[in-house]
């Protein structure tokens, strides 16, 4: 089965543009177009959250809290950000799982994904 | 022009061989006759991307007044829409000091897209500690970085290297 992604992001055309590689690499992927956070719309199985950390009205911690209240605690989460003061906050958090700086390119983008994934299922295993 | 003459990202879009840009499609009186150094230059499709507002459109301004290359000037909100129409030589994004992150967004939109990724682009922006915390990326990436303040004739030259074009100093 196909890992399920749920992406979140403020900006239109940057999420439709993630959303469509992710889903030429074989992912089934769910873009929340922020601040439509309507969670009954998505799917009961969330493999992995990539999560826009500049999300206007919101901190990301705020955000990822927010998912964790709604059963996603265990999901690993990735956050994307420009800012290196914010992603450093992020990963002293212990909220995400790894940190995106943006810009990033497509290669870095689905090896973070493999690895958390993999790293994930591992965990399962263990 | 010659093969070794053309533009570097020319070799690195995607195009097949016989593939024209958007500049040499141009009609023959649109690209001659323009001297810039010893060299004939070709003129290009850029795209000036705003997101500092208090500049406005000065590098597109900038741009024009020296006739050289079209010149496409777009707000952040419709950057998307016209980095898509895929006429475009190269990119310059200037940046917003205080608030950098559409202008971040729309690289990253860059670098997903197929046919965008390998366009040569230049970041417009004061020296931060975000700058140079992302430097050795964007060079990777064939993003050069003009640094704010700067003068016209390094704007000049940092276009036209980037769009591989011969310059006065070292033709």
């Amino acid at each position: 089965m196909n890992s399920h992604i749920v992406v979140i992001e403020d900006e239109p055309a940057l999420l439709q543009m993630i959303t469509d590689v992710l889903d030429a690499e074989g992912y089934t992927v769910t873009s929340v177009p922020y601040p439509s956070l309507n969670v009954t719309a998505w799917p009961r199985h969330v493999d992995l959250f990539l999560l826009d950390l500049m999300l206007p009205g919101h901190s990301g911690t705020e955000t990822a809290a927010w998912l964790g209240e709604h059963g996603f605690r265990r999901v690993p989460k990735i956050c994307m950000s420009a800012s290196s003061q914010i992603l450093r906050e992020a990963a002293a958090s212990s909220l995400f799982d790894a940190v995106m700086p943006k810009p990033f390119d497509l290669s870095e983008l689905t090896a973070a994904i493999h690895r958390l994934l993999d790293s994930h299922v591992g965990d399962l295993l263990a | 022009m010659n093969s070794s003459a053309r533009p570097r990202h020319l070799h690195l879009f995607g195009r097949r061989r016989n593939e024209q840009t958007s500049a040499q499609r141009l009609p023959e009186n649109v690209l001659g006759g323009v001297e810039h150094g010893v060299r004939k230059q070709i003129m290009a499709t850029i795209c000036v991307i705003n997101y500092d507002l208090s500049l406005g459109t000065m590098l597109a301004d900038l741009l024009a007044d020296r006739g050289m290359d079209r010149v496409v000037s777009c707000s952040g909100n419709d950057a998307y829409h016209r980095l898509a129409q895929g006429d475009i030589d190269l990119v310059i994004v200037d940046l917003m000091t205080k608030m950098p992150e559409s202008g971040w967004d729309v690289l990253t939109y860059m670098q997903m897209h197929p046919q965008l990724r390998r366009l040569p682009a230049i970041v417009c922006s004061a020296v931060t500690d975000e700058l140079l915390s992302k430097e050795a990326w964007l060079h990777q990436h064939n993003i050069s970085i003009l640094e704010k303040p700067f003068e016209l004739d390094e704007f000049y030259q940092c276009v036209d290297t980037a769009l591989g074009r011969a310059t006065p100093a070292s033709a």
